[in-house]
């Protein structure tokens, strides 16, 4: 027997189908975790389940004749709307995804180098003296940073070691450049850059968006009138780019 | 460009989920829960009235777009337009989704959620006093008396020798599901593209500049949000990455006015009420929603008072 299909409804189901495609796609690439908070994957989970089950349903509904007769809806979405559906699945689908980077950087600004409300942190425990070096990792990250700017004096002399992307903000002196990780509190929409200037002799050799790890001791040095904290370099040492490049907030 | 899609497919990934979940929980009380009901429960003074209907998103919790058609068959049914109109107000933000989807959003600052629902609150609560107090009754527009209270044709589309209603009840609910899926999505990817935009290509300088002034960055977030027409579910997601740069006040004014005012909804005003009393009614919201803001940005403490900001 032969069914006349909608053609309005062939293409929802085709649509259903391409972002029932790309929640999946994107939940099981390695890139997942460049996009969202860990904490949120359960809801691209939620979200690709009932896209599943809208898809099946659609199904049901192009095949359904007595609906495509009958069916008095004004629901006039309009063929505009679908070019809104089709180049988000093109975009999503087609181009990869990719951790952000310096240039993003720069639009966003610095944390804590703007005007703007810090939310306070309670200040970490100071490593005992003769502790050699402070490892500043993806899981402290955002606490010890954070700590460093509110309350840069008490952490002069410190050892510590960082990795990040290289970056360099607006009048950025010739001997520094800054390593910054993006922080995310949501997803992606909210990364902020966070991090610290580095003071480096050979800082021009540096290439920005390269990844680096570095070794110093914690000072502080004026930028635009603001006193800020600064790694002395001792050591500056080229890294692959991190698996994992974004740091987390936890909530 | 890569960082514009990796941003923009983020916003999607976050907030299409709520959507989806919107869309069902919409589907089945447009279906299963008679304006007949709301009606028999709604307190007849006018002051209570109001304040009840502002609560009726928390066992209604409907988008924005879903309010015109059902305050249509509202006020048709005999119900006093600004009752109709309080809930259709109200019920998009005060209702336990947005709040949940505005916590996710703001979890680096929970407290915004309070700020919407109380200044949506007031917001409604004095809107829909104004609107009582004023004489004129017919507010529909002239073609609205002959038509129909049915609003999409769901339920006159049934075949009539279905022999289990219940069966195809469901099925009209399911079907209005997809339907409503890409009524509401296509605005969530314009407003997400626009975002994600406006996040790879202004440098937030200028946005921060534009957030300073208290008197324009919240009438530029009102405008903003009327403009992106994103439904209430999702949009705390698009206003959360500018929490560092505006004023509490211009981000309550954009959580509070999106749901109540955008461009789609206005549309659909146009369609059931006369033009006159549309714009009476987009010129008291506009009004009502900038001098709430307002006293946010110009009486901070007290709001954080309020809303327990620690």
């Amino acid at each position: 027997m032969f069914i006349k299909l909608s053609g309005q409804n062939l293409l929802k189901l085709l649509v259903l189908m391409g972002f029932s495609l790309l929640f999946y796609n994107t939940l099981t690439t390695p890139g997942l975790s460049q996009v969202i908070h860990p904490q949120f994957i359960w809801n691209a989970k939620l979200g690709f389940t009932l896209l599943l089950v809208l898809t099946i349903i659609q199904m049901f509904k192009t095949l359904d004749r007595r609906h495509n007769i009958a069916c008095g809806c004004h629901h006039k979405a309009g063929q505009l709307s679908y070019i809104v559906f089709i180049g988000t699945l093109i975009l999503g689908l087609i181009v990869p995804i990719s951790p952000l980077g310096s240039a993003t950087a720069s639009q966003k600004g610095v944390k804590f180098m703007q005007a703007g409300t810090i939310v306070p942190v309670s200040l970490p425990v100071l490593p005992a003296d003769d502790q050699p070096e402070l490892a500043i990792t993806a899981e402290n990250h955002v606490k010890y940073v954070t700590a460093f700017y509110e309350n840069n004096a008490a952490f002069i002399g410190k050892n510590i070691s960082l990795e990040g992307f290289v970056y360099r903000p607006d009048q950025t002196p010739a001997r520094h450049f800054f390593v910054a990780r993006f922080e995310i509190s949501c997803c992606a929409a909210d990364a902020v850059p966070s991090g610290l200037f580095i003071e480096w002799d050979d800082s021009q050799t540096i290439k920005s968006d390269s990844w680096v790890e570095i070794h110093g001791k914690l000072a502080t040095f004026d930028y635009l009138g603001n006193k800020l904290p600064v790694v002395k370099a001792t050591q500056v040492i080229p890294i692959k780019p991190l698996a994992t490049p974004y740091v987390y907030v936890n909530n | 460009m890569q960082d514009f899609n990796t941003i923009f497919l983020s916003i999607i990934i976050e907030a299409l989920p709520l959507v989806l979940v919107g869309v069902f929980v919409s589907a089945f009380i447009h279906l299963f829960v008679p304006a007949e009901w709301i009606q028999r429960i709604l307190p007849r003074k006018r002051l209570t009235g109001i304040i009840a209907a502002c609560f009726l998103g928390l066992f209604l919790p409907l988008c924005e777009c879903g309010m015109v058609p059902i305050i249509r068959r509202l006020i048709h049914k005999g119900i006093p337009p600004y009752i109709a109109i309080a809930f259709m107000l109200s019920a998009p933000i005060i209702n336990p989704l947005v709040a949940w989807s505005t916590y996710l959003a703001f979890s680096a600052f929970p407290s915004m959620v309070l700020y919407r629902l109380i200044g949506a609150f007031i917001a409604v609560v004095i809107i829909a006093f104004i609107i009582s107090t004023s004489r004129d009754r017919l507010v529909l527009s002239s073609g609205e008396a002959a038509a129909t209270s049915d609003c999409c044709g769901h339920h006159t589309h049934q075949p009539p020798d279905s022999n289990s209603s219940f069966q195809s009840t469901l099925r009209a609910m399911l079907y209005h599901a997809c339907d409503d899926f890409f009524d509401m999505g296509r605005f969530l990817l314009i407003g997400s593209f626009l975002a994600a935009l406006i996040q790879t290509t202004v440098p937030r300088l200028t946005l921060l500049s534009f957030g300073q002034d208290p008197g324009y960055s919240v009438g530029g977030m009102m405008f903003f949000a009327f403009l992106i027409s994103v439904c209430s579910q999702a949009d705390a997601f698009i206003a959360a990455p500018f929490l560092e740069h505006f004023s509490t006040g211009s981000l309550a004014a954009f959580l509070i006015f999106g749901p109540m005012l955008d461009i789609k909804n206005t549309a659909m005003l146009l369609t059931i009420f006369k033009p006159l009393f549309t714009l009476k009614l987009v010129l008291l919201i506009t009004a009502t929603v900038f001098g709430i803001s307002l006293t946010m940005v110009y009486f901070p403490q007290l709001w954080e008072v309020i809303c327990f900001v620690h």
